[in-house]
């Protein structure tokens, strides 16, 4: 190509900006590229997966409001991942698509999914995960849990000092360390306000299952002759069953309060106190921390509703005194303790570890009676 | 003045603003990028600094939990001996002042030491639980708690608690030689320890809104790093904030220094790189300034250059032209001198004489003219070269008196010429340049001397072993020349004392013609004047030696060459001789024919080279001249073409090329072509029978003077009867001398007389002229008249009569015009009479 010389001369004004333009564009981007970038300030966003559907009511209902409000108040962003089965591996590919959306923490607000997910995990190091009580650990999985065991202890005062024929039925959904302390603290508590009563426990094997539910308490009210009944289970089929004997119910974060006197109280789970405190740490001093979020009273996490007028005013007297204790030094699982199988679990002076109630709790309290 | 449009002027100012705006971006970038990575680096510094302070603050709280988990281990063994305070303050606490230890049920009831709070320190409720804690209080302290545990069952709290004050100094770290402040937070930012700078500044210092912005971001860094730094600046001037989380505890180490402590100086290098870059942007703004001013001046001489181009090319051209019209211009000039030569030889008459007497003399100016012309313009053009030749030195100077003498003498000026014995005789140089240069002072001092004397002196001094200096002065006695006004000699074209001078012949190209052609010659003419008085013009001229023989006497020898001269008319005839002449101009073809006429050499011309070898088809010629520059076949091509055989040329026959081409190296180019010799043009009638006598075969010339002599018969005038009629056939008339006369003896007396007196005579008449003594001019003139009545020359006589009259009458214009050729007719006399002579007047 023969480069027109006079024409280069010619224009050799304009050639001569048009270089040292482009010579000041190349110093530029390579300026940016070894420049400091700094740390940019996104916006908190969280993945929350849920079993069910957003406005389901009970467990689902709950904890999305309680999330929505923690978001609230934190300012984070959130993305749902709803219907989520927690086998089959969908939680997996609810991560994937959440991962994609770039947040930083996902939580899990059902326990099981951290079993299968716990694979994945390690994919993400960036991710923080926070599993409703589970039991696995990993680098970037975090637990959080509320008391519940408080306020059922709480609950088991009002359910022993209510009970005429020292039978209290108990319909829970399965076997767990979540579940099982529940049970357990509820039948200190009822053993503590009536020593000789007995907490009738029947699994029902699902979360929900509202005719089965329904239909273990009809059982157990004609087997076993419970005239107070309570519940672990995601729906409020007992208590419904409950007003269809006449009996005396307690309910579990429970959404409605229509019911008759006969429904006493309800433990209640502020989860938006829970997710609050997970996104304010994680804001504060980020996720990755070894830490269990396991919120009690003291927290306000955890707490009962407002009594219904069958509790006497003695009752609720009862109730705060025990209330306070927890509030300071939590004796529950404290003193001597024996479980169903006649062993010494805990002595005078002496208390449960934390550890143990998270992890070990496979026993059930003297008082406690299976039925399968 | 180069013109500058507005839109050019416009366009540069244009330019150079947007250089300007680009450095002006550039700049602040450059000191902003330099200062963030400055401070990113710092920020990196910082960051490692508080996580090396803070594994420094785990290890120590770590150290604390293992002490106290041994010390807990011990109690819960089943030794009793591991109760009681001696051994907490042995094992524990140390007796350090502010820190105390004990034991708690799980009731909360100090069992040993003092009861703390679990609503205090919620930690307690951890190790309620079974977990070692850390627990703060702002105004109570930290407590460290961890689980008395029997058989996996707590059974209550041992306890190591700091006072606030004894925190600072167990715990607190220092860093950047105590300018940093370090201090340990927990989750809700609270300030566990404070820093040395004390508790209410750092509080103050982390409550700005600025400061607990950078905090958080320092926080969410901590998220994906495990120590983070960022500068901040505060309204205390520029700080980092620097945090690591201790690990194994909730709390997190950070610290805050000032951006001076940190930086230790590096910051200079920001300062730094904004004064290089000032002085860069300074230097590049001088440097596009010089550009432009460069780049003006650039297109300004362009346009200079080019003007000069022009001018060049058109001095160039006229220059060129100048010189190539030499040929063209001398041509003419040559015929009309070489026709006057003609005219000269053969008439008798003394009118026409005169007249072509007048016509050499005028032509002879003119050719010097444009001699000069030419040679100015050549000079001019460049193409003026010396010409060295080997030449006798002698006959060069001969040359050079035989020019001036005639006129100095006409002027009545004496001429001295003065040369130094020893100079060798013969000499390498350009002799045509160097005689013009002597001839040029001559005739100068000639002309401006109107009384008095020119002096020619010549010396040498030998300088190398094959090389002489001569030494040239040309002295007279003339009106001189002011100082102030030397510098004008040699200015072209100007002539000193115009108005003065202006009777006084010349272009004024003289002078400056000699200068450059001394300067050729590695010399320069100095001129040493008085005003009035005379002049010496000098120089001196390095010549190479051929023969290192002195001239010796130059003046006595050129006077005998003179008269053999004056004896030797060189003159041949070669009657057997054929010529060829080849010019293409038909007038340069009879100056040739004219010149040789008296050669009786058979001439034959043609005025082509086509025409040439044509006629040597025909005949054979003894030697040929051939012109050169001719249209057509020149006379190199005629040549070539004569060499080629069927053309019949002889190459014994010798061929001469005429031309005007006097450049240096020029007849080696002709030898080489294959001519004999080569003559320049205009042609002189001498060098051509020179040439002639030198290459025409020897049988084939004759000499004149033989001949000549031969004319010179002997008469016999024993008797009167032959005596007169030797006279009557001189063209005498005897019968009116005879009248005066009477008898013959007397008659013959009076020839041989007046025979004798002629040359003395027409001595004095000459003189008396030039003297303008007209008295006796008009005595001896009258003189003349009555001798040339006495023995039969009436004529003459009536001639000189008419001199006399008009020298009686004053008609002095007359007897200039005149006198001369009655003188010549006088003298031409001579030869009729002079075997008359009788002996007893040659005394």
């Amino acid at each position: 190509m023969k480069i027109n010389r006079k024409a280069l001369i010619h224009y050799r004004h304009w050639i001569g900006i048009g270089v040292v333009i482009v010579a000041v564009g190349i110093f530029t981007m390579v300026f940016h590229r070894y420049s400091v970038h700094p740390q940019d300030d996104d916006e908190l966003k969280v993945g929350f997966i849920m079993i069910g559907e957003k406005d389901m009511d009970g467990w689902n209902r709950t904890n999305y409001d309680g999330i929505q409000s923690a978001a609230k108040r934190t300012g984070a962003h959130l993305f749902f991942e709803e219907n989520v089965k927690d086998e089959d591996g969908e939680v997996i590919s609810a991560i994937q698509r959440l991962a994609e959306k770039s947040v930083s923490i996902i939580i899990f607000s059902s326990y099981n999914y951290s079993k299968e997910a716990i694979d994945v995990m390690e994919q993400y190091p960036d991710i923080s995960f926070y599993s409703n009580s589970c039991d696995f650990y990993a680098d970037n999985l975090t637990s959080f849990s509320i008391k519940m065991y408080q306020a059922r202890y709480l609950s088991g005062i009002i359910a022993g000092s209510t009970t005429k024929s020292g039978h209290i039925g108990y319909i829970a959904a399965m076997k767990n360390q979540e579940v099982n302390r529940g049970i357990n603290a509820f039948t200190l508590g009822v053993r503590a306000a009536n020593p000789k009563a007995v907490v009738d426990v029947k699994f029902t094997g699902e979360w929900k299952d509202e005719s089965k539910e329904r239909e273990e308490v009809l059982r157990l009210y004609h087997q076993e002759g419970i005239d107070v009944v309570t519940y672990h289970q995601d729906d409020e089929a007992v208590i419904q069953a409950a007003e269809e004997l006449g009996i005396y119910s307690i309910g579990f974060h429970q959404e409605k309060h229509n019911y008759s006197e006969k429904n006493l109280c309800s433990i209640v789970n502020n989860w938006d106190i829970v997710y609050y405190n997970i996104l304010r740490d994680y804001e504060l001093e980020g996720g990755n921390y070894m830490r269990d979020y396991w919120l009690g009273m003291e927290d306000g996490a955890t707490g009962l509703s407002s009594y219904s007028p069958e509790v006497s005013e003695a009752v609720s007297g009862t109730v705060e005194g025990a209330m306070v204790t927890i509030l300071s030094n939590e004796h529950i699982f404290a003193g001597d303790i024996y479980d169903n199988a006649g062993n010494i679990r805990c002595r005078k002076g002496e208390q449960i570890r934390k550890e143990d109630l998270l992890h070990n709790m496979d026993w059930f309290v003297k008082g406690v009676v299976v039925h399968d | 003045m180069i013109k500058k449009t507005p839109k050019r002027k416009f366009r540069v100012y244009i330019s150079f603003f947007v250089f300007l705006l680009i450095l002006a971006i550039v700049g602040p970038m450059l000191q902003m990028q330099t200062r963030n990575l400055l401070v990113a680096y710092m920020e990196k510094g910082s960051a490692l600094q508080v996580k090396a302070l803070a594994e420094q603050f785990s290890n120590k709280v770590s150290t604390e939990f293992v002490a106290l988990n041994n010390a807990a281990d011990m109690i819960t063994g089943q030794n009793q001996n591991y109760k009681g305070k001696d051994f907490l303050s042995k094992y524990i606490t140390k007796d350090a002042y502010g820190v105390d230890a004990g034991i708690l049920n799980i009731y909360g009831h100090a069992e040993l030491g003092n009861t703390y709070s679990s609503n205090v320190f919620s930690g307690l409720k951890q190790s309620y639980h079974g977990n070692c804690a850390i627990s703060f209080d702002r105004d109570q302290g930290l407590l460290f708690t961890v689980p008395l545990m029997k058989d996996n069952l707590v059974t209550g709290v041992l306890y190591k608690h700091y006072s606030a004050d004894a925190l600072r100094q167990f715990f607190s770290v220092r860093c950047y030689n105590g300018d940093g402040k370090i201090i340990v937070l927990n989750g809700n930012n609270e300030i566990i320890i404070p820093s040395h700078a004390g508790r209410s500044k750092d509080v103050a210092f982390l409550d700005e809104q600025v400061v607990s912005n950078t905090l958080v971001k320092v926080r969410r860094q901590l998220q994906n790093q495990d120590c983070a730094g960022k500068y901040v600046k505060t309204s205390d001037g520029p700080y980092f904030l620097f945090a690591s989380p201790a690990v194994d505890t909730d709390y997190t180490v950070a610290g805050y220094a000032t951006m001076k402590s940190v930086s230790g100086g590096i910051t200079r290098i920001e300062d730094m790189v904004s004064w290089v870059f000032g002085l860069l942007m300074v230097l590049f703004v001088i440097l596009i300034i010089y550009l432009f001013t460069a780049e003006e001046k650039a297109e300004e001489s362009d346009q200079l250059r080019i003007a000069k181009q022009e001018a060049d090319q058109a001095n160039r051209a006229k220059s060129d032209f100048l010189a190539n019209m030499s040929h063209e211009i001398r041509t003419p000039i040559n015929t009309v001198l070489g026709m006057d030569e003609m005219i000269l030889r053969e008439t008798d008459n003394p009118a026409i004489l005169e007249y072509a007497h007048n016509i050499q003399n005028s032509g002879t100016a003119l050719l010097s003219l444009i001699n000069d012309i030419l040679d100015f313009s050549k000079i001019e053009a460049g193409k003026l070269e010396l010409v060295p030749i080997e030449y006798e030195t002698a006959d060069m100077i001969s040359d050079l008196v035989n020019m001036v003498k005639e006129r100095a003498r006409q002027k009545g000026l004496e001429f001295h010429v003065d040369v130094d014995e020893n100079i060798p005789c013969r000499l390498y140089g350009d002799e045509n340049r160097l005689k013009q240069c002597i001839l040029n002072m001559l005739t100068n001092a000639v002309k401006y001397t109107h009384e008095g004397s020119v002096t020619l002196s010549i010396t040498s001094q030998v300088v190398w072993s094959q090389e002489t200096c001569l030494k040239i002065h040309v002295k007279d006695t003339g009106i001189g020349i002011r100082q102030e006004e030397i510098p004008k000699l040699f200015a072209p074209f100007e002539r000193i004392e115009e108005k003065r001078n202006r009777n006084i012949e010349g272009t004024g190209l003289g002078m400056n013609i000699t200068r450059r052609l001394l300067s050729l010659m590695d010399s320069q003419l100095e001129v040493e004047s008085e005003y009035g008085k005379g002049s010496d013009f000098s120089f001196t001229v390095i010549q190479n030696i051929v023969n290192m023989d002195p001239i010796g006497d130059f003046t006595s020898r050129f006077h005998e060459k003179a008269r053999e001269k004056r004896e030797y008319v060189e003159r041949f005839h070669a009657p057997a001789a054929s010529v060829l002449v080849v010019d293409d101009t038909q007038m340069n073809l009879e100056v040739i024919k004219g010149l040789l006429k008296k050669t009786k050499i058979a001439i034959t011309t043609c005025a082509s080279g086509y025409e040439a070898l044509d006629l040597l088809k025909k005949k054979t010629f003894d030697l040929i001249l051939m012109d050169h520059r001719m249209p057509g076949m020149d006379g190199v091509e005629t040549f070539q073409a004569m060499k080629e055989e069927k053309n019949h040329y002889d190459p014994s026959v010798p061929c001469i090329i005429l031309t005007a081409n006097a450049i240096a190296g020029a007849k080696e180019e002709y030898l080489k072509e294959g001519f004999t010799d080569y003559l320049s043009k205009p042609v002189v009638g001498e060098e051509l029978e020179n040439m002639l006598l030198k290459y025409l075969p020897a049988e084939k010339v004759e000499e004149a003077g033989v001949v000549e002599e031969e004319a010179a018969e002997e008469v016999d005038v024993t008797t009167d009867e032959d005596f007169l009629t030797a006279m009557e056939e001189r063209g005498l008339d005897t019968a009116e001398a005879m009248k005066y006369c009477g008898v013959t003896e007397l008659y013959r007396q009076m020839v041989s007389m007046y025979a004798a007196a002629i040359e003395e005579k027409a001595k004095r008449i000459r003189t008396f002229l030039e003297e303008k003594d007209y008295s006796n001019y008009v005595v001896e003139v009258h003189s003349l008249k009555s001798s040339s009545k006495t023995i039969g020359l009436g004529e003459l006589s009536q001639r000189a009569k008419e001199l006399e009259l008009a020298g009686k009458n004053g008609e002095y214009q007359v007897i200039e015009e005149k006198t001369e050729a009655v003188l010549k007719a006088y003298e031409s006399t001579y030869d009729l009479l002079e075997p008359f002579i009788l002996a007893s007047e040659e005394s």
